[in-house]
């Protein structure tokens, strides 16, 4: 089940598909890159669902904010899908627009800090004010 | 693994392919440009509805 060799299989299977289209058709090539990509993501993507658990379950232990775990995880569920649109459009020769993607997901994601950054602010100027009082 | 897909979207290639070539030589040039539209949009649907999956998937794993 955990195998790479499917995965390896698939995407040269995809690239041989691709170089005989690329020269013919670019636009068609562009589409079965687009959908290449997604489905090798789409195989290995549900066993993130193992990493996630065992994350929930460290932060249980440890005592983490519920709401901090689930911040983390959608910084994370941005990345992947900012890389993914990022290198579709690259793909397609439209670096530009990849750079556009990137940057809205740098944005997106700096907003979902945001608490997280807030929470540790509160914390130090917690410490501090304890180390002055005391 | 889905690799149907792949072999889905070459054949459509391989079609619009011949189609396009066979129109242009018989000098019909708007039916072969409409060929090649065709078989774009019914690319893009299976595309579509792939990487439409791949973000059902990452926003329920991800509980966005």
């Amino acid at each position: 089940m955990t195998s790479i060799v499917p995965v390896v299989g698939f995407a040269l299977v995809a690239t041989i598909v691709l170089a005989l289209l690329r020269p013919l058709r670019p636009e068609i090539a562009v589409i079965l890159g687009l959908v290449a990509g997604a489905l090798i993501l789409l195989a290995v993507i549900p066993r993130i669902a193992q990493i996630v658990a065992l994350l929930e379950d460290m932060a249980n232990k440890g005592g983490v904010g519920a709401d901090y775990l689930a911040a983390l995880l959608k910084i994370v569920g941005i990345a992947y899908l900012t890389e993914f649109g990022a290198q579709a459009a690259r793909d397609a020769g439209e670096g530009a627009l990849g750079s556009k993607v990137e940057l809205a997901g740098k944005i997106l994601i700096l907003v979902i800090a945001i608490p997280l950054v807030l929470a540790v602010l509160d914390l130090i100027l917690r410490l501090v004010g304890q180390g002055v009082g005391g | 693994m889905n690799v149907t897909i792949i072999w889905q979207i070459a054949g459509i290639a391989i079609l619009v392919i011949v189609i396009h070539a066979v129109l242009k030589s018989a000098g019909r040039d708007e039916f072969a440009w409409l060929t090649v539209l065709a078989g774009l949009s019914v690319v893009l649907y299976l595309a579509v509805r792939t990487v439409s999956d791949l973000f059902q998937t990452v926003r329920t794993l991800f509980q966005f």
